[in-house]
């Protein structure tokens, strides 16, 4: 565990996005407009942050057409996977001092 | 400088939240389809043996179909890499336990019948949701119960009419609602 925390991952949208995937079965994917009601995020917002996340290797976009329109699915890498799990365990060793 | 106790302890609970309401929103998503195909099927089945008896005979064709349209469905939402045979077996099996427990009990009514498979499907919602943390699955399992129970004392000439529009209306209108959320 580092001393620091990961500052991709240090972030409240970023974070729940990263959680929001996580607790999917292995390999699949979340459509955008459902994340971001998870998330409670706004359009842009959102957008921003998974742009962040997938430039850190933390997430892959898949971009499709479902039923003749645009879909954005976003998929949890296991990099990404490995980056929250670090994370939760900064948090706990926090706790745990 | 390290991040203070209270805040690690706050978001490690949002990030609890967060996985929850994903887990339970994705269990919603994958339900919603199967609910809209079974509530047809409730109707046509209901209101076929509603208005010629005889109907009832189609239920076992009826729930094959059922089967093989919830397995097309199971399949086409799966990414590729997780497809298994695990939903086409839950649906076998829960077509032979109904199967034997008709054959074992020997000549029931068509309204002992008819009320019996909605019963176990309601015993099955709450137990999943029980087991799943689902409360709304939970109270669908206690309603359609209730609806069952009361249907076939309150009534009884009127059953099958009863099921196919609170049985597989609410399915259909359940699996509507879920598809939104």
């Amino acid at each position: 565990m580092s001393a620091q925390p990961d500052q991709i991952v240090h972030q409240p949208v970023r974070l729940k996005v990263l959680a929001a995937l996580r607790a999917l079965p292995d390999g699949e994917s979340l459509d955008f407009v459902r994340l971001r009601g998870i998330v409670d995020a706004t359009e842009g917002n959102l957008g921003a942050h998974i742009t962040t996340l997938e430039g850190a290797g933390y997430v892959e976009v898949n971009k499709d057409f479902h039923q003749r329109r645009p879909r954005t699915r976003i998929r949890l890498t296991v990099r990404g996977r490995r980056a929250l799990e670090d994370y939760v365990a900064y948090l706990r060793g926090i706790l745990d001092t | 400088m390290a991040m203070p106790r209270e805040e690690a302890r706050e978001t490690l609970r949002d990030i609890l939240q967060t996985e929850q309401k994903s887990r339970k929103l994705h269990g919603y998503r994958k339900a919603s389809p199967h609910l809209i195909l079974w509530g047809i099927i409730w109707v046509i089945g209901y209101g076929g043996t509603f208005l010629r008896p005889q109907w009832l005979q189609a239920w076992p064709v009826l729930s094959l179909l059922g089967i093989a349209g919830s397995v097309v469905i199971a399949r086409r939402m799966a990414d590729a890499s997780r497809r298994d045979w695990r939903g086409f077996a839950t649906g076998i099996t829960i077509f032979a336990f109904i199967a034997a427990f008709f054959a074992v009990t020997g000549p029931l009514s068509t309204l002992a019948i008819s009320a019996t498979i909605p019963l176990c499907v309601a015993f099955l919602y709450a137990l999943f949701g029980i087991w799943t943390n689902s409360t709304r699955l939970l109270v669908t399992g206690a309603v359609l119960g209730a609806l069952v129970v009361i249907g076939f004392f309150a009534l009884p000439r009127y059953f099958q009419l009863w099921m196919a529009a609170v049985g597989g209306g609410g399915l259909i209108l359940g699996g509507i609602w879920m598809r939104g959320l």
